[in-house]
């Protein structure tokens, strides 16, 4: 595309000079942009299969637990944990939904990809505020489990289960404070992510 | 096709189109990464309908416009590159070209999305109809953009960067 000199201001470079200007850039790294892509995409479906594994494996274990219960509480706390594992890898998978699109997708579908994402990313933060309140009902079913009458209670054992409730405890209230500023940038990209959609709407009117 | 030959062939446009939506080096290399990653994916749906050209431009647009959102609405300066320097121009000419592109850079960054997106087209030398199709308009809205985006390019050349607000 080449358009005369006078078409720009006076005093400032034509047309074909500012493309001649563009087009010197400097180097890029190629080889690392193309070793990156490839670690990328894997890394994004690895990830997945784990997450999707890690919910399958804790709901096969509770499953054991059901199978081989001794007790009601036993019996109670297989089918809560099963409950939880697999509404676990259904809230990861429901997270991730959307969340690839189409790579040659346009730019309005990307943004809305977008805006998904981040949408995808603030439920992900509920979710985790609503597993960690349902993790607390775990507490009191494990009380129940460990004095169910199955099994000698030493002190000592009492003890060393309580320290794990009061590590999980610590684990799960970090991760909900931890989450809190991740979820608010979150917000704040939807809403920049919105204006974005706007605009693009803008135009192809 | 050969994902590495691409880069190789379009990844000084590719950077080039970044570069028209963020003045952060680091930055640029975050979306130039996510631009390689929906290429990586996106080539073998190329079925050669149109050029390779303008399917690597879609794609890196409207990645890079995805970015726009993400980025800081305040302005941010490019680090001048020394490494664009001419080895044939002395280091006057070379400082004086380098500003003159670190001015271009600065007023396509002000363009508001529609034409910023055909200026960085018309720029890397793509006619209208190559445009049309790197970015799903007819050729007549090219050929209307294009005349509104040298306009609009010349006046934010004549008054400098501006501040930009919120999205641009």
């Amino acid at each position: 595309m080449s358009d005369r000199k006078d078409d720009m201001n006076p005093g400032q470079p034509d047309w074909d000079d500012l493309k001649g200007l563009w087009q010197e850039s400097p180097a890029v790294d190629l080889g690392k942009l193309a070793r990156n892509a490839r670690l990328v995409w894997w890394r994004m479906r690895i990830i997945a299969a784990f997450e999707m594994l890690c919910c399958i494996a804790g709901a096969l274990v509770f499953a054991y637990m059901i199978y081989d219960a001794e007790s009601n509480a036993q019996l109670v706390f297989g089918v809560f944990g099963v409950l939880f594992s697999l509404g676990g890898g259904y809230g990861c998978l429901w997270v991730r939904r959307n969340a690839w699109g189409a790579p040659d997708d346009n730019a309005l579908s990307l943004v809305r990809l977008q805006i998904n994402r981040a949408e995808a990313a603030i439920k992900y933060v509920s979710l985790n505020n609503w597993l960690g309140l349902g993790a607390v009902a775990i507490f009191p079913l494990a009380y129940w489990v460990i004095h169910d009458g199955t099994r000698e209670l030493t002190p000592e054992r009492l003890d060393n289960f309580n320290k794990m409730v009061v590590v999980a405890a610590i684990v799960m209230g970090v991760s909900i404070i931890g989450l809190w500023p991740y979820g608010k940038r979150k917000k704040r990209e939807l809403a920049e992510l919105k204006e974005l959609e706007r605009q693009l709407l803008d135009e192809s009117d | 096709m050969d994902f590495k030959a691409v880069l190789s062939d379009y990844g000084p446009m590719l950077s080039r189109i970044v570069a028209s939506y963020e003045a952060d080096p680091a930055q640029q290399q975050e979306v130039l990464q996510e631009i390689s990653l929906a290429l990586w994916q996106a080539l073998p749906k190329f079925r050669g309908e149109g050029s390779l050209k303008a399917f690597v431009a879609r794609v890196a647009q409207n990645r890079a416009v995805t970015h726009v959102a993400k980025a800081a609405s305040l302005p941010r300066k490019a680090e001048l590159d020394e490494r664009l320097a001419c080895a044939a121009d002395g280091p006057e000419k070379s400082l004086e070209k380098e500003q003159q592109r670190a001015m271009l850079l600065d007023a396509v960054r002000t363009l508001p999305l529609g034409l910023r997106q055909v200026t960085t087209l018309a720029l890397e030398g793509f006619s209208h109809r190559e445009i049309a199709e790197a970015l799903g308009i007819t050729e007549n809205n090219a050929t209307v953009r294009f005349a509104r985006a040298k306009e609009a390019l010349k006046l934010a050349m004549v008054s400098g960067p501006r501040v930009r607000g919120g999205v641009s």
